[in-house]
């Protein structure tokens, strides 16, 4: 039983192919942990296994020593950035950000979105339509929306692999410290050797193979 | 003698309404009618107890609306007017839903449906006790189970502007319509899917019988005859009076020329454009009988009765312009002078319309048409 | 008719049925995306039962009635197949010459910046939903002497209907269309013309075949356009249907041809459907308000030109309506404009706002009633796990059904306890609602296949349940687009003539009946007053379409 998340052999097929071939990671309370590997190594599927939006073949993935695979996605308190932002169209920018506390009273939802407004450095954009935004813009809103709720963990899915390289260098480093003053643990996953080397307290190197992908430290 | 009868009649049925109402007001609404009424229904026209009696016809009916607000102020029922479809349609329903009907009295049924109606057990047999006032050669057909209501004449429409310019005379016969000094001149409606056009149909086959009025036709389709689909079509689209088509013999109605009039903008012609080709005049009637399986036979037949009333009747001219059933009714000035009002006009049994319709109109589809 | 197509990688959804974009929902197997939309049944259980009470039910009862030995003569006649080939003719040479007419201001209008352009574009939509007798009436009007009645007259009427359907359909992805595959076409050497044919052409082809199907479903069955400017000739099968019920009280001999137009419709549904399944390229879409250009070319200039002559044929028969409406003899006036709002002392006279009332009425009942069917049903076709291309084409099957046939149905089937609705005034409104069910899901399903379905998963990891999923991430873009399917479904409501002009009515006339009526007054006062008050119908249709237009989100693909 250990803090954090662990992930043990996990195994998922996709479409009758083997994806991941038995996965062993974690991630320790306070922690950042970068995940290297190349393109369609199953870096997502691994991602989206942990968030519970795909079920496993077999192995398990814990919170704290409790076993939550088979846990609904909403109910795990996992969040999730997407390589491009998935922004929710019909809403703006302070409303994608208070989808997930929508549950507070409307002081506290309006505070806590400046709060993220300005932890992304976007204050004062809160009113804009997200088709305006820029793709680093877009992608900071979705940092910010994904933090709102103070997940126990975060997932990040390439996030800056659609911006270009200068573009890329700042956030990263602007998630690192986002990510320490908000003290939210998280994996990062990227196929950027350097985007790694930044960002993570520890990278780790998902190694395709015969059956599925496997994990080892980098 | 009728209209004095009448005027008694209403009195009466002032009075009696206003006992009926009376009593209404201590109790229960849905008191059934005087049974007394029922049975002898040729004398009093029956007072209800407010009750709505719906009376099934086709889009083309028109009255003058203080009519009805008169009859339910004397005999308490409501006449809930449904239209929907032309009456063709009207009948088909009415004999696809027969004995379990949409109303309570259908009225717009002509003569070239009426065997359709009967056989399918539509009617109720009623006839209207004033039907004693309809000249029996409207009455040939019914069955005593239908009332005519009213009558007009199908005819070829002349513009006489058009002829009297090119100084050629008017057709008199329908033999006329095949000789050259003719071709290309008249418009006719497709008898497949038209009143009129099958109206006329039937005037050719009552004129040339079974065995000759193929032949008419193909010599008519020779002569440059020109079917369109409907009335619409031919009188506003092709006929030459009203300037947009370019053929002065049209098949229309009797009642045509004065409707010139009546519906001419201000200031209103002295005289109508066209005139009629009487002999070429077929004779449709429009009755109206109870539905089988209505719920309130008394008011049904009030309401048929009130049809034939010579109220309704004097009403009946202008307001769809045909000619009332009941002899004797004055009719309006413009129709007075401008309806045409053939002689003989052509009539065949609906009967045998019935049996050969599909055959004739098939057959006048292959002449005419392909 | 509205697709959504954003920028990312959305898969190319039609008008016709398709494999379904979104994973299939339901509990999930191991390997399988568990976040989905809520189940399907969940969302079919209304329209299965509408449906299949006040469609299958009635329909299927009239059939058993009418079908017989005796009517299988009618397959056995020359004039029947004279009648299947000129309806089948028409309706090729329609779908021909609406696509070779509208393509090019599809173009035009999407792609260039062409002076004028929305109001180009509107031109073109109007008469989508104009009434079909007004359109008659008004193409009567301005067609050469002689054409009444041709199958000439029949096509250029169908034209005139269905410009709007292609126009909005391929413009829709046209506008969308990467450039840049173009661009990486030229650069690679080829000519425009080889570019339009190896690049352009294989991208935009399904929708081109899902408007091309439509257009043809349209004209396959068209009934309105035919009586009014067909000629004795020149009749197709829903004609023929109705001819057989009402004047030859064949019922066998109609039902077996009401039969036989439903299976040739389903054919095409079938047969479109596969090969738009097997055209269909998944693409990048751009977004599309990327500047239009302006036209340089000798070709670009042509299609704007052609784009803006159309534009004004189009509008050609309103203006000659509103002559008509103007036109007292020899000069101008209003009389027949004061004569509509006159009220006279028969029942026959019925002053304009009755009428209004009615079709309003009607076209609020029966906008609701489809609206609500039309949209659940295109939830359970989207979210279906299997089956959703079946249920795709059962829903547009209302589309290909004799209206007659279907009228009769009604009638007979709903004559007794526990449901009499016998001379009750709401069987119209759902008869028109029947007619517009298919619209309204052929307007929201692409809508709701465009969703990402990622949207849902973000929604899931930022703790929401699947019902609050659903309800933040698909109603609101199902809001919008029910909004303008709603346009649509007032807009048949309002013009519906032919149809359920049968269906009995225990109040007032509707404005196309009034119209009609007006039209079989002889004198100029009938045509004159008919005039005014198709501009007025016109005028209502429009409005209508155009306020639900306005719900639309801006930068949303158009139809």
């Amino acid at each position: 039983m250990s803090a954090g998340l662990e992930v043990r052999g996990l195994r998922v097929s996709l479409g009758g192919a083997q994806i991941l071939g038995g996965a062993d990671l974690d991630v320790a309370p306070h922690e950042v942990v970068a995940l290297l590997g190349p393109s369609g190594a199953g870096k997502s599927t691994l991602l989206r296994a942990i968030a519970g939006l795909v079920v496993p073949a077999s192995g398990t993935v814990s919170w704290d020593g409790d076993d939550i695979t088979s846990v609904a996605p909403h109910l795990r308190r996992i969040g999730l950035v997407f390589q491009d932002a998935v922004l929710f169209p019909h809403l703006d920018v302070a409303a994608n950000i208070g989808y997930g506390v929508h549950a507070l009273p409307e002081v506290e939802r309006t505070a806590r979105v400046e709060e993220l407004l300005a932890l992304v450095d976007l204050e004062g954009l809160g009113g804009r339509p997200v088709d305006t935004l820029s793709g680093g813009q877009a992608q900071r809103v979705a940092l910010a929306r994904a933090l709102a709720p103070r997940p126990r963990l975060l997932l990040l899915d390439e996030p800056f692999g659609a911006l270009d390289r200068e573009l890329r260098e700042r956030l990263a480093a602007d998630v690192r410290d986002v990510l320490r003053s908000s003290d939210t643990p998280a994996l990062h996953v990227t196929h950027d050797e350097d985007e790694a080397q930044a960002v993570g307290d520890r990278v780790l190197r998902l190694v395709p193979g015969p059956d599925g992908a496997a994990l080892a430290p980098a | 003698m009728r209209t004095s009868t009448t005027r008694l009649v209403t009195a009466a049925a002032t009075v009696a309404s206003a006992l009926v109402l009376a009593a209404c007001g201590s109790g229960a609404g849905t008191s059934p009618s005087s049974t007394s009424a029922s049975s002898t229904p040729s004398a009093v026209p029956s007072t209800f107890a407010p009750t709505t009696v719906r009376l099934l016809t086709h889009d083309s009916f028109a009255l003058t609306e203080s009519l009805l607000d008169d009859f339910e102020a004397r005999t308490g029922i409501t006449v809930e007017v449904v239209t929907g479809g032309d009456a063709g349609e009207l009948v088909n329903k009415a004999a696809l839903t027969a004995g379990n009907p949409e109303g309570d009295v259908l009225f717009g049924v002509d003569s070239t449906l009426l065997s359709r109606a009967l056989q399918s057990g539509v009617f109720d047999p009623y006839e209207s006790p004033a039907a004693s006032g309809v000249p029996s050669e409207l009455k040939t057909a019914t069955q005593e189970a239908v009332t005519p209501v009213d009558y007009g004449d199908v005819c070829i429409n002349v513009d006489d502007a058009w002829f009297a310019e090119k100084g050629i005379a008017k057709p008199a016969t329908l033999d006329d319509l095949v000789k050259p000094e003719y071709r290309d001149l008249l418009v006719v409606e497709n008898a497949a899917t038209s009143s009129p056009g099958l109206a006329f149909l039937l005037a050719t086959v009552a004129t040339y019988g079974e065995d000759g009025y193929q032949d008419y036709w193909s010599k008519l389709r020779a002569n440059g005859v020109k079917v369109v689909n409907g009335w619409t079509e031919a009188y506003e689209g092709e006929y030459t009076v009203g300037g947009k088509g370019s053929r002065p013999l049209v098949v229309s109605y009797a009642s045509s020329p004065p409707a010139e009039i009546v519906y001419a903008s201000d200031p209103k012609p002295a005289k109508p454009y066209s005139s009629v080709m009487e002999s070429s005049c077929y004779r449709q009637v429009e009755y109206a009988g109870v539905l089988a399986g209505t719920e309130q036979p008394e008011a049904a037949r009030a309401v048929v009765d009130w049809l034939l009333s010579p109220a309704v009747q004097a009403d009946v001219p202008l307001s769809m312009f045909v000619f009332p059933a009941v002899k004797g009714t004055p009719l309006p000035d413009v129709f007075a002078t401008w309806a045409a009002t053939p002689a003989s006009p052509l009539v065949l049994d609906p009967a045998e319309i019935d049996a050969k319709r599909s055959q004739w109109v098939d057959a006048w589809d292959q002449v005419t048409l392909r | 008719m509205g697709r959504r197509l954003g920028p990312g990688d959305v898969a190319l959804t039609t008008l016709l049925p398709a494999r379904p974009s979104a994973p299939a929902p339901g509990a999930a197997p191991a390997g399988q995306a568990r976040v989905q939309p809520p189940p399907a049944w969940w969302f079919a259980v209304v329209p299965a039962v509408f449906l299949g009470f006040f469609f299958a039910w009635p329909l299927v009862t009239v059939l058993a009635r009418g079908l017989s030995s005796a009517g299988l003569d009618v397959l056995g006649s020359a004039p029947t197949w004279r009648v299947v080939w000129f309806t089948l003719l028409q309706a090729v040479l329609s779908t021909v010459a609406t696509l070779v007419v509208a393509l090019p201001a599809a173009y035009a209008l999407h792609r260039l910046a062409v002076p004028g352009r929305r109001l180009l574009l509107a031109l073109l939509t109007v008469p989508f939903v104009l009434p079909t007798v007004v359109v008659g009436t008004a193409f009567r009007a301005l067609l050469p002497e002689g054409w009444t009645g041709t199958l000439g007259a029949i096509v250029l009427a169908h034209v005139f209907f269905n410009i709007a359907v292609v126009v909005r359909v391929v413009g829709g992805l046209w506008a969308h269309l990467d450039r840049r595959y173009e661009a990486a076409a030229s650069t690679l050497g080829s000519r425009p013309w080889r570019v339009l044919r190896t690049v352009t052409w294989p991208l935009l082809r399904p929708a081109v075949l899902a408007s091309a199907a439509l257009v043809f479903l349209f004209t396959f069955t068209s009934f309105g356009v035919v009586l009014v400017l067909g000629g004795p000739t020149t009749t197709t099968i829903e004609v023929e249907i109705y001819r057989r019920t009402v004047q030859l009280f064949d019922l066998p001999g109609a039902a077996t041809l009401a039969v036989l137009q439903l299976v040739s419709v389903l054919l095409v549904l079938v047969v479109a459907g596969r090969l738009q399944r097997r055209l269909a390229v998944r693409q990048r879409l751009a977004r599309a308000d990327v500047a239009p250009a302006p036209p340089r070319s000798a070709v670009d200039r042509a299609a704007a030109a052609w784009t803006v002559v159309l534009s004004v044929l189009a509008a050609l028969p309103m203006l000659a309506l509103l002559h008509d409406s103007l036109r007292v003899g020899e000069r101008w006036g209003l009389d027949w404009w004061s004569a509509l709002l006159q009220d006279g002392p028969s029942t026959r006279d019925v002053p304009l706002w009755e009428p209004l009332r009615t079709s309003l009425s009607y076209a609020v009942v029966a906008t609701l009633i489809a609206v609500v069917v039309g949209g659940l049903a295109a939830c359970a076709i989207a979210y279906a796990r299997r089956g959703g291309p079946v249920l795709d084409a059962a829903s547009m099957l209302p589309l290909g059904t004799s209206a007659v046939t279907l009228g009769f149905g009604l009638l007979v089937t709903f004559a007794v306890r526990p449901v009499d609705l016998r001379g009750s005034w709401i069987i119209v409104p759902i008869g028109q609602a029947l007619v517009a069910v298919p619209l309204v899901v052929r307007t929201v399903l692409p809508v709701l296949r465009a969703i990402d379905p990622r949207l849902r998963e973000v929604a899931a990891t930022l703790g929401s349940s699947p019902s609050r999923a659903w309800r933040t991430v698909d109603l609101p873009v199902l809001g919008r687009a029910l909004g303008v399917s709603a346009g649509l479904a007032a807009a048949v409501s309002l013009g519906e003539f032919g149809a359920t002009s049968f269906l009995a009515r225990s109040d007032a006339p509707t404005l196309p009946i009034q119209i009609g009526r007006l039209l079989s007054r002889p004198g100029e006062a009938g045509v004159g007053m008919a005039a005014a008050l198709s501009v007025v119908l016109v005028g209502v249709t429009a409005l209508v379409v155009l306020l639900a237009e306005r719900l639309r989100r801006p930068g949303q693909a158009e139809l």
